[in-house]
This record gives structure tokens, C-alpha cells and sequence, in this order.
């Protein structure tokens, strides 16, 4: 089926998501499923295997951007006896869905890929983990090993080499934190899932005291095209510094909602636009939130930034996962970050005070100034504390936690401030000159706040109005205007 | 039963070229009509299993020579749920919003008489890495 000529998706990691049955290996063998597997066990050393990747050059797809092949290379250069492939599937951050996707959608690639990666570093043992709350994904998941251990694609002496390597599921209890490789590590374990010190890291110190690597879904699902086509095709796509391409959840006020996939240097008014459709509705764009609570916002003046992992950190917000949510023109900022604030606060594990305090802190000042009972200074309070939990926190939850506060802050300053001088208008009020009093305002208002009687201009009681906007929808002659 | 090497495996494959062919460009050595159906939680949330259920119903009713596969998530969330039509010497082409009741029509329009449901067609805006 050819694309469209405006068809600016292009799909490596979901390449055969929607194409095949997740739950029939044959399907999967049918698009030269575990032949990458097959090459390398049958035409490359390890080490060879770590330079194809470390070639091309693929960043981790979970958002950290390291690169996965120095991650196997500083895993398998250790002295083991045993070695651990994990793969991260404990996707959390609201909003996003590619992980999710991916595994239901075509699991044995994941397998397939974990199976090479266990090759390359010398691990005979892998696990996914899992979050609990992707039941479908984890049955497809179960289907998918039982059927590569029966065709001996996965267990002993796959393919008839002397290569074994087993997987197993391991499911999370749904903590935020666990997305986290140490804490992750230490959940599978048994333990709390809380951080771990870094140094040593997973690739010395890892799952039982072993090297360890922990990867991304998406990062895995690359692995086998870039086996079978080539170090050389995969940096053809893409930016130089970030080859490849990345896949977004696009949601929020975008006509279309979906999955895509683009090659890295895509710009973001080409996936919101173009691929997106535009914004619901017809509103106005005001934002792009990405990286989820870790991240920040994008506006207007930077739609036109090819995105890749450097671009997106310097226009003040970070790749993420690949949450990618529209906001139109009636979103409230501050009201966007307490959301976020409200989710890091609750899913701190506590370990560290900066991250367990500060983020509470956070929370409680965004939450007064959208009371109304901020001051100025909350502002600098604000911005002072973030910075403070940033540099401070153990782990990425905190020290990415106030992301979000710092972003919008530079971006819509002026939001905050009528919090904090109590200036925000709270109430709709309507145009005497425009209203021709045809009361369908008042019979919609469910506080009844609106008065007047017909054929004349009605008015609102500000004191009693809570911005519904029910008024604002129902009047036919826009003499309503918006707080 | 396990596949002992690379060859047979590569082996296995061929076997199947005929089903890659048709999703990809409609080229089948069979009359056999394909209709791919997304069914990841997306397509579960506005009930696409329910539209395939709906669809094998009508297959065996009319005895028609269709098969209906499960698959992942074609990407067009807005669009659940989701459908690829594979007729053998046409282009294969993605129906969106097909729910339970609409499924007749599809089957009288897109199936049977070969025609375009203009309202609900998706304009394919992909291209794919072909390993």
C-alpha cells in the first residue's frame, strides 16, 4: 500500500505493529522474524554484534538517549559469571502509550532482540518488566515466549548453536519510580522499589550484584532491522547526533490522536500540524507538554525545531519516553504543572528528602497560588526550590520533578503572576454591546448566576460564577467573553 | 517443534511470502480476501473485538471467502476501530470508525462490491522499514 505524498511517518520500531497477528510466531517469521537472532549467532562475535549497534549509533529509546551499544559494551566487559539483560516495559509516564503499543502489537520482536542482546554481553538470562496495569500486553507477552521456546528460538542451544538464553516476566506493582533502573532492579529483586547510588551502575553492579543491562522497549524493537538492514541504513535515517527515528504518543486537543512514528529532525509542527491534523476544534495552539512529569513545554516559537535528544533539551524540555501532549489555548498553565506535581509528590518513594519533601512542597505553593492565596514571593519560593530539588534528589524522579514548574514559569510567567497578585479573573462576563438577550445563557448556567430579561443585555455575578463556560458554549452571538 | 538453524528458519518464511505480499501490495496467489483488524487496548476501548466478532458472523453466514486476523495497533487512535483491507490485485486499503454496526455495510461496500466507504477511509500516512 503506498503512503500518501504527505506521508512523513516512517516506522522502524513499529514496523510491524498492525501488520501481523502478536500472537502467531509464524506471522512474525513471515517479516524475517528471529532471522537477526539466526545472522548474528550464525555470522558474528559478540563484540562484533556490540559495534554494529554502538555504530549505529542508537540512543536509548526510554529517554535517557544513552547509547545502547556503549551500555552492552560497558556490560559485557565486566568480569561474571553470570550477566542480565533486563528489559524496562514499566512505562508510567501519563499519556504515553508506545510501550504498550509495541508489545502488543509485536512482542518476539522485543524477544528477538533481548535474545541478541543477551548474545552480545555473554547473559544467558533476561526479564521484562512489566507494569501490572498492561494486562493485554502481558498475555500477548506470555503467548510470545511460550511459542519461541517451542520452536527454540528461545532456551537451549537455540537455532542448534551453543548459545541458551531464557527470559522471564516480571510484573511491577505499578509505582512511578520503578521506570528508574536501579529502583526497577531492586523491585525485581524483591525489594522496595527505591534508587540505588550511582556509581557503581547496573552494567557493574546490577541485578544480583551482576552487570546488568537495562533496556527500553522501543530501544529493543529497533534492534533486529538494524541487525538485518545495517549500522549504515539505520544512521541514513534520522539527525547525525540522534539516528533513527522515535515513536510519540500523540494525545491531548489534537484532531488526530495516534501513534506515530518519524525519523529523528522531524519538526514538531509537522507531528502536530501535519500528521496531527492541527488542534481540536479549531482553537488555537498554545503548547506541546513532552517527557511527561519530567519534561516541559514547547511553544509556538520553537514548532519549527527538528527534534532529536540535544535539540529538545535546549529549547527547554527533553525527549522523554515520547508523551507527547497538545495544549490548546484553554489550557491553564500553573493548573497543567500542579497535575504533574500532584503525580511526582505521590509517586516519590520517599528514599531521599529533597525529591520526598521538596516535591510536596511544590505541590502545596502551586496549590495556593491556584487558590488564590499565593503571594509574589511564592514565585521565587517556586523557583528557588525547584532548582534546590533538582540538583539534590537521588534519582531522575526528583531530579527531573520540578521540570515542568521551571518550563512554564519561563514560558507563561505572566500565568503565574495573576496567581500571585491575585489578579486571574475567575469569572465570564458578557458584552452588553453584543448580548440581544435572548436569555439561552441564563437557562444553561447551572449556579444561576445570570440574570436579566429578554431583549435585554443579561449579566453575570462574578462572585458566583464558576467558569463552567456552559454560558460561553451557548450563546449565538459570541457576546460572551472568557475570564 | 524446534527449528534447528537459520535455514530452516529462512525456510519457514518463504513458505508464508504469499500472506507478506498481500498485506503489502495486494499480490496474493489466492482469491482469499484479508481483513486486518486492530485489536490493541485502543481498538478493545470502542469495542473493535466486537466488530470482528460481528464480522466473522456475517463471513459464515454468507459463506464468503474472507479471513479475519487480529493485529496491533495500526496507529490511527482517533480512527478505532481500525481495519486493513487486503484484496488480492488491489492496492490494501485502512477503514477507520467500522464498529459493530457498521459492519454490513462494509462487507456490502468494501467486500462485495468492491467500492471505496468514502466517510470512512484513512489515507495511509506511513511508509515502513521492509527488513
Amino acid at each position: 500500500m503506498p503512503a500518501t505524498e504527505k506521508a512523513m511517518q516512517y516506522r522502524i520500531a513499529l514496523r510491524n505493529c498492525g501488520f501481523i497477528n502478536p500472537e502467531s510466531i509464524d506471522d512474525y517469521i513471515a517479516v524475517k522474524g528471529y532471522e537477526a537472532l539466526g545472522t548474528v549467532l550464525e555470522n558474528n562475535t559478540p563484540a562484533e554484534v556490540i559495534e554494529i549497534v554502538k555504530k549505529a549509533n542508537l540512543r536509548g529509546r526510554g529517554g535517557g538517549g544513552f547509547p545502547t551499544g556503549l551500555k552492552w559494551q560497558f556490560t559485557a566487559r565486566e568480569e561474571a559469571d553470570e550477566r542480565y539483560i533486563i528489559c524496562n516495559a514499566d512505562e508510567g509516564d501519563p499519556g504515553a502509550f508506545m510501550d504498550r503499543s509495541i508489545l502488543e502489537g509485536d512482542p518476539h520482536s522485543v524477544l528477538e532482540a533481548m535474545a541478541i542482546a543477551g548474545y552480545a554481553i555473554g547473559s544467558s538470562k533476561g526479564y521484562i518488566y512489566i507494569r501490572a496495569e498492561y494486562p493485554l500486553a502481558i498475555e500477548r507477552l506470555t503467548i510470545a515466549i511460550a511459542q519461541a521456546k517451542e520452536y527454540g528460538l528461545l532456551g537451549n542451544n537455540i537455532l542448534g548453536t551453543d548459545f541458551s538464553f531464557d527470559l522471564d516476566l516480571k510484573l511491577g506493582a505499578g509505582a512511578f519510580v520503578c521506570g528508574e533502573e536501579t529502583a526497577l532492579i531492586n523491585s525485581l529483586e524483591g525489594k522496595r522499589g527505591e534508587p540505588r547510588k550511582k556509581p557503581p551502575f547496573p552494567s557493574v553492579s546490577g541485578f544480583r550484584g551482576k552487570p546488568t543491562s537495562v533496556n527500553n522497549v522501543e530501544t529493543f524493537a529497533s534492534i533486529p532491522a538494524i541487525i538485518l538492514k545495517g549500522a549504515d541504513w539505520f544512521r541514513s535515517v534520522g539527525t547525525e547526533g540522534s539516528p533513527g527515528t522515535k515513536v510519540f504518543a500523540l494525545a491531548g486537543k489534537v484532531k488526530n490522536v495516534g501513534l506515530v512514528e518519524v525519523p529523528m529532525g522531524t519538526t514538531l509542527r509537522q507531528i502536530v500540524f501535519e500528521i496531527g491534523g492541527g488542534i481540536f476544534e479549531d482553537k488555537a495552539f498554545k503548547a506541546v507538554q513532552t517527557g511527561g512529569p519530567s519534561g516541559g513545554v514547547i511553544t509556538e516559537s520553537d514548532l519549527d525545531t527538528p527534534i532529536d535528544y540535544e535539540s529538545i533539551k535546549e529549547i527547554g524540555s527533553m525527549m522523554g519516553s515520547g508523551g507527547m501532549i497538545v495544549l490548546d489555548e484553554e489550557q491553564d498553565m500553573v493548573e497543567l504543572c500542579k497535575f504533574y506535581l500532584d503525580f511526582t509528590q505521590d509517586e516519590s518513594c520517599g528514599k531521599c528528602t529533597p525529591c520526598r519533601i521538596g516535591t510536596k512542597r511544590l505541590y502545596e505553593i502551586l496549590e495556593r497560588l491556584t487558590n488564590m492565596e499565593g503571594s509574589p514571593e511564592d514565585l521565587d519560593i517556586l523557583e528557588e526550590l525547584s532548582r534546590n530539588v533538582k540538583c539534590s534528589s537521588l534519582c531522575g524522579l526528583g531530579q527531573s520533578a520540578p521540570n515542568p514548574i521551571l518550563s512554564t514559569i519561563d514560558k507563561f510567567r505572566d500565568e503565574y503572576e495573576a496567581y500571585a497578585y491575585r489578579t486571574k479573573k475567575t469569572a465570564y462576563t458578557i458584552d452588553a454591546d453584543k448580548c440581544i438577550g435572548c436569555t439561552k445563557c441564563s437557562r444553561v448556567c447551572p449556579v444561576s448566576c445570570i440574570t436579566g430579561t429578554v431583549k435585554q443585555a443579561h449579566v453575570i455575578d462574578e462572585s458566583a460564577c464558576i467558569a463552567c463556560g456552559a454560558c460561553y458554549d451557548a450563546c449565538p452571538v459570541d457576546a460572551i467573553m472568557k475570564p | 517443534m524446534a527449528i534447528k538453524n537459520l535455514k530452516e528458519l529462512k525456510a519457514k518464511r518463504k513458505e508464508m511470502e504469499n500472506q507478506v505480499s498481500l498485506r503489502n501490495e495486494g499480490k496474493s496467489n489466492s482469491n482469499t480476501i484479508e481483513v486486518l483488524v486492530g485489536l490493541a487496548t485502543c481498538g478493545f476501548a470502542v469495542g473493535a473485538d466486537q466488530t470482528k466478532k460481528a464480522l466473522e458472523k456475517r463471513i459464515k453466514k454468507d459463506n464468503l471467502d474472507v479471513k479475519v486476523v487480529g493485529v496491533g495497533c495500526i496507529g490511527y487512535c482517533y480512527n478505532e476501530p481500525t481495519l486493513q483491507v487486503n484484496i488480492p490485485g488491489k492496492n490494501p486499503e485502512l477503514y477507520g470508525k467500522i464498529t459493530e454496526e457498521l459492519v454490513n455495510e462494509f462487507v456490502d461496500t468494501v467486500l462485495l462490491k468492491q467500492e471505496k466507504m468514502e466517510d470512512n477511509f484513512i489515507p495511509k500516512t506511513f511508509d515502513k522499514a521492509v527488513l
